[in-house]
């Protein structure tokens, strides 16, 4: 087919002058300023976000009155975290002293105690249990504090002992299971397996796992997974090397997670592995956690299946590709989602309850859009059914803006900050349909992963809500919405060549294999140095995918919703923010199928200007800073 | 170590990261990056010219090595969020920090 009307791509930053003169700031409070020129800030204090989460933890589990009270504290990090991602965190030595000292109801005080053990955090967030075996940290370095010491009876040690002989049988049973089964692979399996997991190291959010006392991360030290830091052939990293080592020079490590690593990846994608995020890779919990994916879909025990942890890494292998496949069929059915817990970076698979009727939100969301848009129906479904036969509109000017689907972004965004009570509310896309339709058609996979982030958008709208997070100030809003929108530009950038076939000059660009799931998440503002400063507290991200020419292109537009203080957004908000991105993609790809026409449509809004001027009219007179 | 035999920008850059020195030509002070600030979009990694090379990832933050920065204005350019200030006072890069240096060359090791 002969290329769309494109004209330039003309969202590309300007060249800097080359007699020096000064480009100017993006950042809406700099109007005016040349880029680079302001005075440094002083660094930003450290402690906040995940060190003082890590601080206040502590200090709640000191003011405990015995020792399982400040447990429960640290294992939940305060509140913030299901006891049972921690639980699964701790190294077998200390699982064994959960159980024998922790485990059932006590007798009473113990009055002589035949051993005393601490009971800490470490900088990571996994709570810290001293145990006869193993009394500290293996590194000093490790530990953030200690909250309690805890007695411990000599029935106490019996059972410590017996535990413990327990986890050690099982290891032991573990590391000969994992070794038999990468034996029986054939080599170049083995291999594609190795690559694998480094592509899905690679490609997918940051991991942080656990063996023992190891920690395996991409996200920040130790550095020792493939990832942002570490490029594939980097000797540090774990997976370094593997496909051509003899498998005699494995260690036992080694061995087990690749293995766990594997199964994660064959039930369910590269994204599996995050929901073993924060806890420790071992094969009993990932078959318990197979098991469990196997009730949750409703998937009947397989014939001559054996329970328990002498169960064959092959059967489990066979499990991991049945759910797979039961998990593709149920995507048809049912909205999964996920649950993030941003201090561990721990996520949970669920399904969405299913309802028929349309809740109050999503009422004040169509009535909203009813207000500014020819959109006349009662949900989202009906609004989605009638864009579908009178969308037209979304090509021409509308309102305010040059595009309709300029005006349909905004006017979702805007009524989502009302009906949903958040802070802040946002949705990216590309701007150049054209651009894109004639780099498909030429299968010009190389122009694509040249586009930077200018050539896709963001719209980032605050609620006033949001001024009190931000010291009153419009303009500090308005620099934290065009963070925001840069970095969801970025999101953009990172996830279009995840859908393009994994050519030479695909393969080589930085990007993530594209988001196909709605997540809700708890306290991420916690790492990510942008969530600690913009208060990115409870959030939902909801990503869909459009059908352009013959190319399906996953988490390609989104809507996303944040608060930055108050209630965790809930699963009934993310179901509705499900059905109001479909809209939005709904709107895209109409417009995509027009200018496949011919039509030269682009979004030409939403740069920092227009954040700057929106921002300004709609916050100052309200909060404080410059007119 | 890094071959010294290659062409010479790239030899020079490769004997500014074996000395941990910054070129005493370079007027200009080096960059650095907010980390308070930064997105993370390492825009600024990619249009570092490659004869400086001189941004890199570490963990969450994107990095401004002094010793290899010029203090060219690349990266401010592109930056959408304009988190990159002069550096007139910087200290040397810690030890630790130079492994992640240099880690976009081809070697022949296994991935």
């Amino acid at each position: 087919m002969p290329p769309v009307n494109q004209g330039a791509l003309t969202h590309q930053p300007q060249a800097a002058d080359p007699k020096g003169a000064p480009f100017p700031s993006r950042r809406p409070s700099r109007y005016g300023e040349a880029a680079g020129s302001a005075v440094p800030p002083c660094s930003a204090v450290d402690s906040a976000g995940f060190p003082m989460l890590l601080a206040s933890t502590l200090e709640q589990a000191r003011a405990q009155e015995t020792a399982e009270d400040a447990l429960s504290i640290l294992l939940t990090l305060g509140g913030h975290l299901p006891a049972d991602v921690s639980r699964r965190a701790l190294a077998p030595e200390e699982r064994a002293g959960l159980e024998a000292r922790f485990g059932g109801s006590r007798a009473g005080r113990v009055d002589r105690p035949a051993f005393t053990g601490t009971l800490g955090l470490t900088t990571t967030g996994k709570p810290f249990l001293g145990v006869p075996t193993r009394r500290h940290p293996r590194h000093r370095g490790e530990l953030a504090g200690v909250a309690w010491t805890a007695p411990w009876s000599a029935e106490d040690l019996t059972a410590f002992e017996q535990a413990l002989g327990d986890f050690h049988h099982r290891e032991i049973r573990t590391v000969q299971l994992c070794r038999e089964w990468l034996r029986s692979l054939r080599r170049d399996d083995l291999a594609a397996t190795i690559v694998e997991l480094r592509d899905a190291a690679s490609r997918t959010a940051p991991f942080i796992l656990y063996r023992g006392d190891t920690v395996y991360s991409n996200f920040r030290e130790p550095n020792n997974l493939t990832g942002k830091t570490l490029q594939p052939c980097h000797p540090d990293c774990l997976l370094h090397g593997l496909e051509t080592l003899p498998q005699s020079l494995w260690t036992d490590d080694d061995a087990v997670i690749v293995v766990c690593l594997t199964l994660l990846v064959r039930s369910g994608g590269y994204a599996r592995i995050e929901e073993f995020n924060g806890t420790q890779l071992a094969l009993d919990d990932v078959a318990e956690f197979l098991d469990a994916k196997g009730s949750m879909y409703g998937m009947e025990r397989q014939v001559g299946a054996t329970a328990g942890p002498e169960r064959a890494v092959g059967q489990l292998s066979r499990l991991s590709e049945q759910l797979q496949q039961r998990r593709a069929d149920l995507r048809g059915e049912r909205m999964f989602y996920r649950e993030i817990y941003g201090p561990v970076l721990h996520k949970i698979e669920r399904f969405a309850q299913r309802t028929a009727h349309v809740s109050s939100t999503e009422t004040e969301l169509c009535q909203g859009l009813s207000q500014s848009l020819p959109l006349t129906g009662a949900s989202l479904t009906d609004n989605i059914a009638q864009l579908r036969e009178e969308g037209m509109w979304l090509t021409r000017p509308h309102g305010n803006f040059s595009l309709g689907l300029e005006s349909l972004v905004f006017h979702v965004v805007r009524s989502c900050l009302d009906a949903f009570e958040v802070d802040f509310a946002m949705s990216r896309g590309m701007r150049s349909l054209p651009a894109l339709i004639n780099a498909l058609r030429a299968e010009d996979w190389g122009e694509i992963v040249s586009w930077e982030l200018p050539d896709y958008f963001c719209c980032v709208l605050p609620s006033v809500r949001a001024l009190p997070s931000f010291g009153e100030s419009w303009e500090t809003v308005a620099d934290a919405a065009w963070a925001m929108s840069s970095r969801m530009q970025y999101n953009s950038w990172h996830f279009l060549p995840g859908n393009l076939p994994k050519t030479p000059v695909v393969v080589n660009r930085d990007y993530f294999v594209p988001p196909t799931m709605p997540d809700v998440a708890y306290f991420s503002d916690q790492h990510h140095r942008g969530h600690v400063t913009n208060h990115v507290r409870f959030s939902i991200r909801s990503p869909q995918g459009i059908a352009v020419e013959a190319s399906r292109l996953e988490g390609f537009v989104d809507l996303r919703l944040l608060r930055c203080t108050g209630e965790a957004l809930t699963e009934h908000d993310v179901a509705i923010a499900d059905r109001t991105s479909k809209l939005i993609a709904a709107a895209t790809e109409l417009v995509a199928s027009v200018v496949s026409d011919g039509e030269h449509l682009e979004v030409a809004a939403f740069d920092h200007l227009w954040h700057r001027s929106w921002i300004q009219r709609a916050l100052a007179p309200i909060g404080s800073g410059k007119e | 170590m890094v071959e010294l035999t290659e062409r010479p920008v790239a030899a020079e850059r490769a004997r500014r990261i074996h000395r941990r020195t910054r070129n005493e030509k370079w007027k200009k002070p080096p960059r650095r990056i907010e980390p308070a600030e930064c997105i993370g979009c390492d825009s600024c990694l990619r249009s570092c010219p490659p004869q400086f090379a001189a941004i890199v990832n570490h963990g969450l933050d994107v990095v401004i090595i002094p010793e290899l920065c010029s203090g060219c204005p690349k990266c401010v350019v592109v930056c959408p969020v304009d988190c990159i200030y002069v550096a007139d006072s910087w200290a040397p890069t810690k030890e630790g920090l130079w492994a992640y240096v240099d880690l976009g060359r081809e070697t022949n090791a296994p991935g």
